[in-house]
C-alpha cells in the first residue's frame, strides 16, 4: 500500500484572535508577534497521517507526505515523518502565493503525479482555518480517481479494495472503494500518535525536498493567484463588545423588579 | 537483655468462623528479636498460631505479613511492644496469618507463558546486567498489599500490580517476545501507576521498581505509540507544543501575577527564584496559591522574582509518562534559563518540580540550590521572618505528598507551619507520613480517568474526614485537584475544606 497524504500548516486554532491581526490586503490573518503564535499541522490532516500509518501497520507500504504552503511548512511535515511517514515534500514558490483551493488542488494533484504510483491518497476532511473541505476532492478529480470522503474507518482487503465506513448524520455508511482511491478523514479514525521528541529530533535531520511550479510541470494558468475562481472580499476580525450594567434597588425584591424591567426594556425577556 | 511485651495477632479459622479477632499474647523479647522469632515463642508456650515461612534469610518471601499495617517480612522486622501482625490485605485467608496467593500465582503462570519456548540465549551482557535486579525478586507479594491503586475499592483499575510489571520489564529484555511484553504492560494498566514509592520503599530487595515501570513506560511511548492512552498524548503535544501542561497560549501565564508588579529576574539579579510552576499559572483554583506565595515573600522582605514569560514547564510530567527525551529538551531549556539569570536558589511551588530539580536535572549539569516552598516558609517562621498574628480556629489534617514526603523525606516543615498557627488544632490521619496514601495525581495520573467512586483521592479524603479535621492541608498541586474532586464525589461539601499551606500562612499573617 503507497500511499500519499496531503498535510497543510496553519496557525495554531487555539489562538486567540487578540494574537492576530489582518494583513494589509485585509486577505490573510497573521500573527502580531510570531514567537507566541504556533503554527501547527491541521488536525484533520494529523488523522489523515494517522489512518495511513494505522493501514500500514496492517499491510505495509510506504507514506509520503506533501504539504503546498509557505517554507515554515517542513517543520508541519517533519512532524508527520516523527509520526511515522516515511518521507515528504514541499511544494513552494512564489507562483503558488495566493492559492485557493482549486489551485491548490491541481498543484498537488501534480506533485502526487510526479512521485509516481500510489494505491491509497488521504486528506484531512477539511482545513482547521478556512474548512472548506474542496482540497482532497479537488486532487481526486484531476487525478480522475474516485472520491471518498468523511471517512470514519478505513480497512484494506487484498491489497485491492478498500473497506470504508463513511461518518452521516447520525449513523455509519459501509462503502467498498477500489485502489487507487482518495480518502478524505473525519477524526473518528482515531486520536494522532503521539510523537516523541526522539523521533522528533530524528526527523529534523531528514531532508525535505521543495518543488517548484517547474519543478511539479504545472501549467500557470492553473496555479496561485492566477487560477482564484473565488474572490476574497474582505477578511476581519470580529469584535466581541461587553458592557456591564449594574442594576440596584433598596432591597433585593426591588433589585430583582428593576432587574426584569431593565430586561424587558432591553427587549431580552 | 530481655524485655516482656505484649503483641496481637490475628487469628481466624474460616472453617469453625465467621471472622476473625486480634488475639493478645506476651511473651519475652530478646536483643534483635524479629518477628518471626516472635511468633514461634508464641507458639512455644503451647499456642497454634498459624503462619508460612521458609529460608528465614530473607531470601524466599514467603513469610510476608502485614506489622501494624505495614507489609514486610516476619523475618527482617524486628518486634515491637504493642504490634498487631495481620495477613497481607485482599486475600483470601487460609488460616491466621497464612493467605492464599492462588490469583497471585496464576497471573505469574500467565506471565510466564509469555516468552514461549526458549531458544538460545540472545541477551546482551548489558541486558543481563539491567536484568539481573528484576531476577532477585522473590515474589513475596509485599509490593502488592502496599500499592494503593490495587486496593479492593478501586475496583475498575485495570493495574495488576508491581511484582508483574518487574516481571513483565524482565521479559522485555527476551528480544523474542519484548513486543508482547509491551503490548501487554499497557493491557496490564502500566499507566495507573501513581509512582508512590510505596512499593519500593517496602520493597524487601530493593529493586528499582519505579525506574522498571519508566523504562517500560518509555519503550511503550517510542515503539507503540498506539497504546499511549489519548489523555497521555495530549499532555505530552501540549508540552512540546507549548511548554505548558494546559496547552495554553504562553501569554496567559501571567495572568495570576496580574495587578500584583511581581518582578523578575530580568530586572536584576534576586536571591530567590520562585519558581510559580503550570498549575499555579494557568489554573484558576491554584492562581491564589501562587498570590499567597508573593505575599508572604513581600510580608518577609525576600528579594525574590520569577521567570515571568520566559518560565516553562520543568518537565516532570513528561518524564514519569515515559517521555524522556522530551523531558530532557525542557530541563536544559530551564537550566539555559536559570544559568543565564544568574539563579542561586528555587523555590519551588510544586513538589513535583522540586524533585525534578533536585535529583534529575544535576545529571544535565543544572545544579542549583532547591526548595520546596513549605522548607521555605518553615525557615521563615523559625527565623522569626514572617509572625502569625492571626488565630484561625481550625482542626487541620495534613497530607504527604509522596514526592515531597517518600521521595525526599520532608515530612515535618509542613507540619511546624501548621502547628505554629495561634489557633490551629492539628491532627494526624492513621496513615501518614512515610506511610501516607497517594492522592493519585502522580505519574502521570493527573491526566488519567478514573471513575469516581474508585479514586485513591476518595479514600484519602475518607481518611481525612475519620480525624474530624475541617481543613485537608496539602502542598501539592495535584494532590489540591484530586483531593477538592474526591470531596464533591463523596459529598463532603461543606464538611471538608481543602487548602494549599501557603493559603492557610497567609491568612494567619
Amino acid at each position: 500500500m503507497d500511499m500519499v497524504v496531503c498535510v497543510k500548516q496553519i496557525i495554531d486554532p487555539v489562538t486567540p484572535a487578540s494574537l492576530l491581526e489582518i494583513d494589509m490586503n485585509g486577505k490573510r490573518a497573521q500573527p502580531k508577534n510570531p514567537k507566541l503564535v504556533k503554527l501547527v499541522v491541521s488536525d484533520y490532516d494529523l488523522n489523515a497521517v494517522e489512518a495511513a500509518l494505522k493501514i500500514r501497520d496492517a499491510n505495509g507500504g510506504k507514506i509520503t507526505v506533501i504539504s503546498l504552503g509557505a517554507k515554515s511548512a517542513i517543520e508541519a511535515i517533519r512532524e508527520c515523518i516523527a509520526m511515522g511517514a516515511d518521507e515528504g515534500f514541499l511544494l513552494n514558490d512564489p507562483f503558488f502565493d495566493e492559492s485557493n483551493t482549486y489551485s491548490t488542488a491541481y498543484s498537488l494533484s501534480k506533485a502526487i503525479r510526479k512521485i509516481g504510483l500510489f494505491d491509497l491518497i488521504l486528506c484531512g476532511v477539511q482545513e482547521g482555518d478556512w474548512d472548506a473541505g474542496q482540497v482532497g476532492s479537488g486532487i481526486a478529480k484531476f487525478l480522475g480517481i474516485p472520491c471518498i470522503t468523511a471517512v470514519g474507518k478505513a480497512e484494506v482487503k487484498d491489497n485491492k479494495r478498500v473497506a470504508i465506513e463513511r461518518v452521516v448524520g447520525e449513523g455509519r455508511e459501509s462503502v467498498e472503494v477500489p485502489t487507487p482511491a482518495l480518502l478524505s478523514v473525519r477524526s473518528e479514525i482515531g486520536a494522532p500518535r503521539y510523537p516523541t521528541m526522539k523521533k522528533q529530533m530524528a526527523a529534523k535531520k531528514k531532508e525535505i525536498p521543495i518543488w517548484n511550479a517547474k519543478d511539479i510541470a504545472a501549467d500557470e494558468t492553473k496555479v496561485g493567484d492566477s487560477a482564484v475562481r473565488i474572490k476574497l472580499m474582505k477578511l476581519a476580525i470580529p469584535i466581541h463588545e461587553a458592557k456591564c450594567e449594574f442594576v440596584k434597588g433598596q432591597t433585593p425584591e426591588e433589585a430583582g423588579s428593576n432587574l426584569a424591567l431593565r430586561l424587558k426594556e432591553a427587549k431580552l425577556i | 537483655m530481655s524485655e516482656t511485651i505484649k503483641i496481637k495477632v490475628f487469628r481466624f479459622n474460616p472453617t469453625l468462623e465467621k471472622k476473625g479477632n486480634l488475639v493478645e499474647y506476651q511473651l519475652e523479647k530478646g536483643p534483635g528479636m524479629r518477628v518471626l522469632g516472635a511468633l514461634k515463642a508464641i507458639n512455644d508456650q503451647g499456642q497454634n498460631i498459624a503462619f508460612r515461612y521458609g529460608c528465614e534469610e530473607w531470601e524466599c518471601g514467603s513469610c510476608a505479613i502485614l506489622a501494624n499495617g505495614k507489609p514486610q517480612l516476619a523475618c527482617k522486622t524486628e518486634i515491637q511492644n504493642g504490634m498487631i501482625l495481620e495477613p497481607l490485605p485482599d486475600l483470601p485467608i487460609a488460616r491466621d496469618l497464612i493467605v492464599d496467593r492462588t490469583k497471585h500465582f496464576e497471573r505469574q503462570a500467565e506471565l510466564y507463558k509469555l516468552p514461549g519456548k526458549k531458544t538460545g540465549n540472545d541477551l546482551s551482557f548489558e541486558d543481563q546486567e539491567r536484568m539481573w535486579k528484576s531476577i532477585t525478586c522473590m515474589e513475596c507479594g509485599i509490593c502488592l498489599a502496599s500499592c494503593p491503586v490495587l486496593h479492593p475499592q478501586a475496583g475498575s483499575y485495570h493495574y495488576i500490580g508491581p511484582e508483574f510489571m518487574v516481571q513483565l520489564f524482565r521479559t522485555t529484555m527476551d528480544k523474542r517476545v519484548d513486543k508482547k511484553s509491551l503490548e501487554s504492560s499497557s493491557k496490564y494498566g502500566i499507566w495507573e501507576c501513581t509512582t508512590c514509592n510505596y512499593c519500593e520503599e517496602n520493597c524487601p530487595q530493593r529493586i528499582p521498581i519505579l525506574k522498571q515501570i519508566l523504562e517500560l513506560r518509555s519503550r511503550i511511548m517510542e515503539e507503540q505509540p498506539t497504546f499511549v492512552p489519548e489523555t497521555l498524548r495530549d499532555l505530552n503535544t501540549n508540552l512540546f507544543r507549548y511548554h505548558n501542561a494546559y496547552g495554553k497560549p504562553q501569554n496567559e501565564r501571567l495572568e495570576w501575577a496580574a495587578g500584583l508588579k511581581v518582578p523578575d529576574l530580568s530586572t536584576g539579579e534576586k536571591d530567590i527564584l520562585f519558581f510559580v510552576g503550570d498549575d499555579q499559572c494557568f489554573n484558576k483554583r491554584d492562581q491564589t496559591v501562587a498570590k499567597a506565595l508573593v505575599d508572604i515573600f513581600r510580608n518577609a522582605k525576600i528579594n525574590f522574582g520569577t521567570l515571568g514569560m520566559e518560565e516553562i514547564n520543568a518537565g516532570e510530567p513528561a518524564l514519569k509518562t515515559g517521555e524522556m527525551g522530551l523531558f530532557e529538551e525542557l530541563a536544559k531549556i530551564n537550566i539555559d534559563n536559570f544559568k543565564n539569570s544568574h539563579v542561586k536558589k528555587i523555590v519551588s511551588t510544586s513538589p513535583h518540580d522540586f524533585h525534578v530539580f533536585k535529583r534529575e536535572y544535576p545529571n544535565l549539569g543544572g545544579i542549583f540550590e532547591v526548595l520546596h516552598y513549605t522548607q521555605f516558609l518553615d525557615e521563615l517562621v523559625s527565623t522569626g521572618k514572617i509572625k502569625f498574628s492571626k488565630k484561625l480556629d481550625k482542626k487541620i489534617t495534613y497530607h504527604d505528598p509522596c514526592y515531597l514526603g517518600r521521595y525526599e523525606g520532608i515530612y515535618d516543615p509542613p507540619r511546624r507551619i501548621l502547628q505554629a498557627i495561634p489557633g490551629v488544632k492539628f491532627v494526624e490521619m492513621t496513615m501518614t507520613r512515610e506511610e501516607a496514601e497517594c492522592c493519585g495525581g502522580g505519574g502521570g495520573g493527573n491526566w488519567i480517568d478514573i471513575p469516581a467512586g474508585q479514586r485513591l483521592s476518595e479514600r484519602r479524603v475518607m481518611q481525612a474526614m475519620e480525624t474530624g479535621a475541617n481543613i485537608l492541608a496539602v502542598a501539592c498541586p495535584y494532590c489540591l485537584a484530586m483531593f477538592e474532586d474526591a470531596i464533591k464525589t463523596k459529598g463532603y461539601e461543606g464538611k471538608m475544606e481543602v487548602k494549599h499551606i501557603s493559603e492557610l500562612a497567609k491568612e494567619a499573617i
